[in-house]
């Protein structure tokens, strides 16, 4: 199954150090991540911190089985997790892109982010306009973030890293640009 | 009358004149087995382009013992012609013997681009080998494997993997999805004692979603210290994980 969020890689030879994707679902809802964390510290080290990172996403219990629960018990985790165990910058370079969505609609929320595309397997449309409060420095957020609400979801979307230009891939390169295989 | 390649009468021949003789004679003289390198440095010393058409040129004495020759005097071939067509007309020109002609040209110009399309065309199966494992002390070793791997190259790119215990040609194949061979070169490398960082190093370059391609991994593997090292670098892979540190347990 196609990821739903999507991260853009760095150009260069190792262009997802750091990066990490996971999905969680409660009852009816489903969250979506694509994340990068500790790209800095190395490649094994970044490997490492994003994997924790990842494992911890993976046991979030949300208090409720619905979009808008997942997103504050992702957010309630990260302030949670000691500095130390999101790598040498403690979370301060944090890209984080969520998707959550029930039957009764969908939600965008993350930081880090450059620029979020959505795409309908034909084209990849930007999400929203230049400044947008979804587009934000990296790092874990001081408070909680906004919430961008959608009728449905779209099939995926794509955010680029806030380091990264924000400049969209082509439908063709969109699955080398962010490691999808198969 | 003397022999065109005896070294008075070629001392005295009009190089380019008698260009139609000495094609007669050098091709004569290789159906023989006879020694010409010193006829040919002889012509080197005085005309290098009369020497570029008989050797290299387009109605070159196209014979394999010829070649011998050639490599003889290829620093003057190279102020004739530009190295990358004179290796490529050498490869043409070398019968059997076409890793003569590239071990050459990788020893003189080792960092050149161009050699990635010659190993193509004379190594066969395992194009890129050879170049790949002169490099593998330069800085430019990692940007060869990533030209080889783009070229389609993939065979050599495991071979030298597999030789040097290095992780390069693993990014390298992971960043072109080449995943049948991605999985032989892990494999292998899995087994060195210590075992290469593979795991963090496929997680940069093939992506995030590495559970997949591990599972496919694990039913390959035949060597039970490459699944204790798998175990151990994939522990953080929600599914891989459970099914390896099962598979190590059962291994004892």
């Amino acid at each position: 199954m196609t990821p739903r969020a999507l991260l853009l890689g760095d150009p260069g030879p190792t262009p997802f150090v750091g990066q990490f994707r996971c999905a969680i679902s409660a009852g009816p809802a489903a969250l979506s991540i694509a994340g990068r964390v500790g790209a800095e510290a190395g490649l094994e080290r970044a490997f490492e911190v994003s994997g924790l990172l990842a494992h911890a996403l993976r046991s979030l219990q949300p208090v409720s089985p619905d979009r808008f629960a997942l997103l504050r018990a992702t957010w309630e985790l990260l302030a949670l997790m000691p500095g130390e165990s999101l790598g040498p910058a403690a979370g301060g370079d944090l890209c984080l892109l969520l998707l959550s969505e029930d039957p009764g609609g969908a939600c965008v929320a993350g930081v880090g982010l450059s620029m979020v595309w959505a795409s309908d397997e034909r084209a990849l449309m930007p999400l929203v306009e230049v400044p947008h409060p979804l587009l934000c420095p990296a790092g874990r957020p001081s408070r909680t973030p906004g919430v961008l609400n959608l009728e449905r979801a779209p099939h995926c979307i794509v955010g680029a890293p806030a380091h990264l230009p924000a400049t969209a891939p082509t439908l063709a390169e969109l699955r080398a640009r962010t490691g999808v295989r198969g | 009358m003397s022999h065109p390649l005896d070294p008075a009468a070629l001392a005295e021949l009009d190089l380019r004149a008698g260009l139609p003789a000495l094609r007669e004679a050098l091709w004569k003289a290789a159906e023989q087995d006879q020694p010409v390198i010193e006829a040919v440095r002889l012509i080197a010393s005085r005309d290098r382009v009369a020497l570029a058409e008989l050797l290299v040129g387009p109605r070159a004495v196209a014979h394999p013992r010829l070649l011998a020759a050639s490599l003889a005097v290829i620093e003057i071939l190279e102020a004739a012609i530009a190295p990358k067509s004179l290796y490529r007309r050498l490869g043409d020109l070398a019968g059997g013997s076409p890793l003569d002609v590239l071990e050459v040209a990788i020893a003189r110009h080792p960092e050149a681009v161009w050699l990635v399309e010659l190993s193509g065309r004379l190594e066969g199966r395992n194009a890129g080998a050879l170049h790949l494992a002169a490099l593998v002390d330069r800085p430019a070793f990692g940007a060869f494997c990533a030209l080889y791997a783009k070229a389609g190259l993939r065979s050599g790119l495991v071979a030298a993997g597999q030789h040097s215990g290095r992780i390069e040609p693993v990014s390298s194949l992971a960043q072109v999805g080449a995943e049948v061979e991605l999985r032989t070169l892990t494999q292998s490398l899995l087994c060195a004692e210590p075992p290469p960082p593979i795991v963090a190093w496929l997680a940069a370059t093939w992506g995030p979603d590495l559970d997949a391609f591990i599972e496919r991994l694990i039913p390959t593997l035949r060597e039970p210290r490459a699944v204790r090292a798998l175990a151990r670098q994939a522990h953080l892979l929600p599914r891989s994980s459970l099914k390896l540190r099962a598979l190590a347990r059962s291994l004892g």
